[in-house]
């Protein structure tokens, strides 16, 4: 038994590829494409994806296709949003995270993430405020850009908290919810929920990837991730690492 | 006589078995349990 919520995940879940434009996922040469780009995500942060992954008790599947969707495996530098790096984390996400971590998961943060958090970024763990100030923000940023380590913890514990956030006694967690939350924000309206509402609306991949409510980008992103030959399907049936 | 009735009882055999080879590749799932998650993975569907 783990100390989270179970997360229950169906490879694929939707049975459908991902398809936009000339691209699919179905295709030899997409697949290809896509099957290098675990590979190299694996070779590169096998070791940070496996470390953060046991903490949180997350999938390292799950972590990989993360990296995959977000950035293609590249550390990107801050974009409009702030989305910064292999799993586009944004300053004010991993603090809301941080500071509702007790709140909402009911137990501690690990201790291995209040370790590594005191040592880079302490500001999060003593300040009171509700959000990070400019200089915090800037300095949350240049780590998510230069340290992967810090990255992939960063990205691990907002998804652990959105799992558990997005969660019933009868469904466990709810990763398809979990990812159109990490990809469009946690207090959209197709997620049904607000800050003081609680989820009780379990619902499945293909109706939310098809719900024109959720963002065109967060529906790409579940056929991508759950859909036929999507990153899970490659790593769980294809087995390309 | 006893020839036909190998032959026949093969037939059966091999009907059988492909029948049950289709069978498990198109619906057969192998589950993975970890400390907080389970898994569902479909079996490779069969080629055409």
């Amino acid at each position: 038994m783990g100390i989270y919520k179970t997360l229950r995940i169906k490879v694929p879940d939707i049975k459908t590829p991902f398809k936009s434009g000339n691209i699919d996922y179905s295709k030899p040469a997409v697949k290809a494409a896509n099957a290098e780009v675990i590979r190299s995500i694996n070779n590169t942060y096998g070791a940070a994806i496996k470390r953060w992954g046991t903490v949180f008790e997350i999938p390292d599947a799950v972590i990989i296709g993360f990296i995959a969707t977000e950035s293609g495996g590249k550390m990107l530098g801050a974009n409009v949003y702030k989305a910064t790096g292999l799993m586009q984390v944004t300053p004010n996400a991993l603090w809301e995270c941080v500071k509702k971590w007790d709140s909402t998961v009911k137990t501690a943060l690990p201790a291995q993430a209040t370790a590594e958090l005191k040592r880079v970024l302490p500001e999060i763990l003593t300040s009171s405020a509700a959000a990070p100030s400019a200089a915090v923000s800037n300095k949350i940023i240049k780590l998510l850009q230069n340290d992967a380590n810090f990255n992939i913890m960063s990205g691990t514990l907002i998804l652990r908290w959105l799992i558990e956030r997005f969660s019933t006694v009868q469904t466990g967690g709810q990763l398809n919810k979990a990812m159109v939350a990490y990809n469009a924000g946690a207090y959209i309206r197709a997620l049904n929920v607000s800050s003081s509402q609680p989820i009780t609306n379990p619902i499945d991949s293909t109706s939310l990837a098809t719900n024109r409510l959720v963002p065109a980008e967060s529906r790409g992103y579940l056929y991508k991730m759950l859909g036929k030959d999507g990153f899970l399907s490659l790593i769980y049936i294809d087995k390309v690492v | 006589m006893k020839l036909k009735t190998i032959l026949i009882a093969a037939a059966i055999l091999g009907g059988a078995y492909y029948a049950y080879t289709l069978f498990g590749k198109t619906k057969k799932t192998k589950v993975i349990k970890d400390r907080s998650f389970e898994i569902e993975i479909e079996e490779p569907e069969t080629e055409e």
